[in-house]
């Protein structure tokens, strides 16, 4: 493999610029499609845009909220999400709707108890073309979240909106990468995963999926040992014959407890931990329902509790209470065991090292395949030299095959151990040369290239076995060329 | 049977009980058997099974995960093991617990409606509501993934009593579930929609809200019962009343109780009344025949010659040209070409579908994907198909059963016109209840069912599964190959293999249209013989009925003198027991609920 001169954004930025001349002289280039290049070119520079999908109710909203860890998505216990909403990084609140044709306008920014109110007034759902949230927040820095409406709704024109962003007919989804919600695997889900697929198959969707098994606190009716069963789905799914080919590796995650760890108020522990403190029958007895856990004689304030079962739900207060008698002392011992119990550091691992660390790429293979399909709107003899260097660019591109290869990893029929080493030397856990080789990351360069050199020894010997299926004869040879680049001191 | 009846529970209505219904058909019995009519000796056997059997099916279904189990637990207090994800659960009564596996039937065996071709675990338990007849069958969670196994649920729902929907509070309805809601309403018409645990979520109540909201906008009305299975069990461990009442358990027992059972115990009591009028209409004839020869000798030859003209029109009810034969035998042959054009009709659109889908790009990438997808579509179709044929077949018997009854009125007008209503009854009276009963439809219906449901359980899949199309050029090869040429060549490819996939798709259509077809087509036309013999039955019981008036008013006619008194005697004792009975049998039934025959 030679080593690139350029980095993947930077012939992305080159390949635009091209587009754009070559435009020009076949006096192609009206202000419309001026301004679509000039957008694609200014989303190498954005943050990554990341979109929340799933079906009605998955908690996606929820989710965003523990993300960020305030509450600027509104969430109902009814469907709630109803138009695709940006929440981008800014310095100060601000809420901008345009509707109707491009007419803008900003909304006030009204906060009720920590939650945000995305109050469109006058106009209708179906007349807006796009929310923006800005909000001062450090992941917002690093990433444009989009929430986007649940599908399979009742209401089939909220669910059209949602399929109509994340897979539109024409033209490529806006997002980069995706992560996907779901409870428990339904049809409604593997259709959706496939139409993604396929989007991404096709060059029009984003290549990074990060899938989330979520409400994870509620898996198993509630019980506070509910997370634990959660993970044990997610195992299953790993092997779920209704996920071949798509999306297999979700991570449990509830967003409530990652929420309510994150902005876990002084009043609320102290009204917790005066119920953990209650004698256990006493305190099974208002759990038993949400009418007695409210209007039970106690000494702690009803109040107090009703708020406590808004804000935490039964489940949440059940796992908060035992948390507290396993230990969690004070509020923010509890706070950090929330948030640790919820599963939410798990997901912020996974989209470092699948998003945070390939941001670049990610981003470039977005603006290639936007790229891509201005281009084929507007053929010309001009445009097809730079059309089939994009092609080239995007199947050419060893990131992008290293995604593809990462997403169906887990159901490479390999031993666990080979399954881990690959995802380790694909970049799966990092993209640095030392953590996809496993070494610390003060080793000298020598020693990288030898370990390097090894690593490419031993997956050509793993090649050399005759019964290997295509995956998995695919990902060998990636994860040769992933060390050849080490080797050649690329990555 | 395995089921015993506590006869004070079934004394809702407080008109009778269990006994007393028996006792009175038993002594009906002694009359059949004492004016030697056997046949109609059978006919009050069979209501003697359905009284003391009055088992009522109630189907609990939903999506997976939503707490089926645990509801059919807080009913039951049978202690349901989860084993209910991949096997139907069925709770009957018994008087102590027990769980056990039943294995699947072999093939030889005829597997018991409702059963299917799957193994179920038999769950018992001591409880008051599975006393009253109630079964309970807790089906796997239909979660549309596996698009036969909501199929299997369909299959059981037209011998169900009741459906209960179960869905829990941590959501409104979804798309699917709505769906699904409206093919189950079609198969049976009881539903009861059940919100389960409503400890876990304090805000239930809105979700009972939307739940309702959207019910009302797809046009169903059912009743929603928010319900938690655990506090349910708390309650029931620490008998703990208002607690019970909190979750909503004790409700839908009572609603099950009511509406469920009491109904079926209106149409059980109704169809006992009609039996006993029925019989005892057809053992008044050849009485009051009798009698009138031995009131009016004088007129004995005219009265011969009419009982002779309604024998003769009896026989010709029995006849293979009878109008309602003809009926019949039309009726089923446009129902089998009608259910068979149903299916085409449906796959064809399917077929479009899938070729439309072929042409948008290389089919050989998502051979897979688009293999389970039209599996789905084919099976959402044959599932339709069999709404369809459910619905129609129904009809059918309504309308050889009302040409029946027409003819047999206009052939002896003044013997029939009494019980022309009870002919009628085993068609609706009977069709909320156990398909194994004698209903002549749900006996129709169930063997359209069984097959019906092994079509839809087995999969169809094996023709395009087994079909592999040659593997994409993998990318890398494009770039090797240079841009332009490999697009070229590409192009070719993929035309061929669209063409291929297509004749895959028509190749597999033949082999479903064929297969279910087939099923179909046998088993409409076992139900056309099931209602035939039923109705030669009934003409057969009608016929002995007039030739034993006949032959009764005929040897009437020849009694001496001095025995004419005397045997007037006995036919008005024997006449005043048979109305005797026949006010106690009206009895059984509210007068309000009479009309409903």
């Amino acid at each position: 493999m030679s080593s690139q001169p350029y980095s993947t954004v930077d012939l992305a930025r080159m390949l635009i610029r091209d587009a754009r001349s070559d435009l020009q002289a076949g006096s192609q280039l009206s202000a419309e499609v001026d301004a679509e290049l000039a957008a694609c070119q200014r989303r190498l520079d954005e943050p990554l845009r990341v979109a929340l999908a799933g079906t009605l109710k998955s908690g996606k909203s929820t989710l965003l909220n523990a993300l960020v860890g305030e509450e600027i998505a509104p969430t109902d216990a009814t469907e709630c999400t109803r138009v695709v909403t940006w929440f981008c990084g800014s310095a100060g609140p601000r809420i901008e709707l345009t509707h109707d044709g491009g007419r803008r306008s900003s909304l006030p920014v009204l906060r009720t108890d920590g939650r945000l109110h995305l109050d469109l007034g006058p106009v209708t759902a179906d007349r807006v073309q796009r929310l923006e949230v800005g909000w001062p927040s450090s992941l917002l820095d690093q990433y444009t979240l989009v929430d986007t409406p649940g599908t399979s709704s009742n209401s089939r024109d909220v669910s059209a909106r949602t399929l109509a962003f994340l897979t539109p007919d024409e033209g490529t989804c806006e997002a980069d990468a995706i992560v996907y919600l779901m409870r428990s695997l339904h049809s409604a889900d593997v259709a959706l995963l496939r139409k993604l697929h396929e989007h991404a198959g096709t060059g029009r969707g984003p290549l990074g999926i990060v899938g989330v098994l979520s409400r994870a606190d509620e898996t198993d009716g509630g019980l506070t040992t509910s997370l634990d069963a959660a993970r044990a789905a997610s195992a299953e799914l790993r092997t779920a014959r209704e996920l071949n080919g798509l999306h297999r590796d979700f991570l449990a995650v509830s967003g409530l407890l990652a929420l309510r760890g994150q902005t876990l108020r002084q009043q609320e522990f102290s009204t917790l931990d005066q119920l953990a403190a209650l004698p256990d029958d006493v305190r099974e007895a208002i759990l038993v329902s949400p009418g007695r856990f409210v209007t039970t004689e106690l000494a702690t304030p009803a109040a107090g509790r009703e708020q406590l079962l808004t804000a935490f739900g039964m489940v949440g207060i059940r796992i908060a209470i035992s948390l507290i008698r396993g230990g969690a002392r004070g509020a923010p011992a509890l706070a950090a065991e929330l948030v640790r119990h919820s599963g939410l550091n798990d997901l912020h691992r996974t989209l470092r090292t699948r998003f945070g660390s390939r941001n670049r790429q990610l981003k470039a293979h977005s603006a290639l395949r936007t790229l891509r399909s201005i281009l084929l709107r507007h053929r010309s003899p001009n445009t097809a030299r730079v059309v089939s260097a994009v092609d080239r660019l995007l199947a050419d591109t060893h990131p992008f095959t290293e995604l593809r290869l990462l997403a169906g990893l887990v159901a490479l029929p390999v031993p666990d151990r080979t399954r881990n080493a690959l995802g380790q030397v694909l970049g799966g856990q990092g993209t640095s040369a030392t953590t996809r080789l496993g070494l610390p990351p003060d080793t000298t360069a020598t020693h990288t290239r030898a370990a390097a050199f090894h690593a490419i020894r031993f997956w050509r010997d793993q090649l050399s076995e005759p019964l290997l299926d295509q995956p998995t004869t695919q990902s060998y040879r990636a994860a040769i060329r992933s060390c050849e680049a080490i080797m050649a001191g690329a990555a | 049977m395995s089921v015993m009846t506590d006869p004070a529970a079934r004394n809702g209505t407080d008109t009778g009980s269990t006994t007393a219904i028996t006792e009175l058909l038993d002594r009906l019995r002694l009359l059949t058997d004492a004016a030697n009519r056997p046949d109609l000796g059978t006919h009050l056997a069979q209501a003697r099974i359905r009284v003391t059997d009055p088992r009522l099916r109630i189907v609990v279904t939903g999506q997976a995960g939503q707490g089926m189990s645990s509801l059919v637990e807080a009913i039951t207090g049978a202690p349901v093991i989860a084993t209910g994800k991949t096997a139907p659960v069925v709770a009957s009564y018994s008087d102590s617990d027990f769980v056990r596996l039943v294995p699947a039937p072999t093939a030889g065996a005829e597997p018991e409606a409702g059963a299917g071709p799957v193994p179920r675990v038999e769950v018992g338990a001591p409880n008051d509501l599975l006393a009253e007849g109630v079964v309970l069958i807790d089906t796997p969670g239909a979660s549309g993934l596996d698009t036969g196994r909501a199929g299997a649920v369909l299959s059981l729902l037209p011998a169900a009593g009741a459906v209960l929907f179960v869905s829990d509070a941590s959501q409104e309805y979804t798309e699917p579930e709505i769906a699904f809601l409206r093919q189950i309403r079609q198969l049976c018409p009881t539903v009861i929609g059940v919100i389960t645990k409503i400890d876990l979520y304090p805000r239930w109540a809105y979700i009972q809200r939307a739940n309702r909201t959207h019910l009302t906008n797809a046009g169903l009305d059912i009743p929603l019962l928010p319900l938690s299975a655990t506090m349910g069990e708390i309650a029931r461990r620490n008998s703990d009343a208002e607690l019970a009442v909190e979750s909503g358990v004790p409700q839908l027992v009572d609603l099950v109780r009511h509406r469920v059972v009491g109904d079926a115990d209106i149409v059980l009591r109704n169809a006992v009344v009609n039996d006993v009028r029925f019989v005892s209409d057809h053992l008044a004839m050849a009485l009051n025949a009798e009698l009138d020869a031995l009131n009016d000798p004088s007129c004995g030859a005219e009265l011969v010659a009419r009982l002779r003209d309604a024998w003769e029109a009896a026989d010709r009810l029995r006849q293979r040209t009878a109008n309602w034969q003809v009926v019949l035998g039309d009726g089923a042959t446009e129902l089998t070409v009608e259910v068979e054009h149903d299916l085409r009709h449906r796959l064809r659109g399917v077929v479009r579908e899938a070729e439309a889908d072929i042409m948008t790009s290389d089919p050989a990438k998502r051979w897979e994907e688009f293999g389970s997808w039209l599996d789905g579509r084919i099976a959402e179709s044959v599932q339709d198909n069999f709404v369809l044929a459910h619905t129609r077949c129904r009809a059918l018997a309504e309308k050889v059963a009302t040409r029946f009854v027409a003819e047999g009125r206009s052939a002896v007008p003044e013997l029939y016109l009494d019980h022309t209503g009870s002919i009628l009854d085993p068609v609706q009276s009977l069709e909320p209840l156990d398909s194994r009963k004698t209903g002549i439809v749900q006996r129709a219906i169930s063997s359209v069912r069984g097959s019906y449901g092994g079509v839809l359980m087995v999969g169809l899949m094996t023709g395009l599964a087994g079909l592999a199309l040659v593997n994409p050029y993998s990318i890398g090869a494009g770039v090797l190959l240079g841009a332009n040429t490999f697009w070229e060549d590409r192009k070719s490819q993929t035309s061929r293999r669209q063409a291929e996939a297509k004749a895959a798709v028509a190749r597999l259509m033949d082999d479903v249209i064929f297969q279910v077809g087939k099923e179909s087509k046998y088993r409409l036309r076992e139900a056309q013989r099931t209602l035939r013999d039923h109705f030669t039955t009934v003409a057969t019981e009608m016929l002995r009925s007039a030739d034993d008036a006949w032959r009764a008013a005929q040897e009437a006619n020849q009694i001496h003198t001095e025995h004419r008194a005397g045997r007037i005697a006995e036919v008005h004792n024997a006449l005043s027991d048979l109305r005797q009975l026949r006010v106690r049998a009206a009895a059984l039934v509210p007068a309000r609920t009479m009309e409903v025959t």
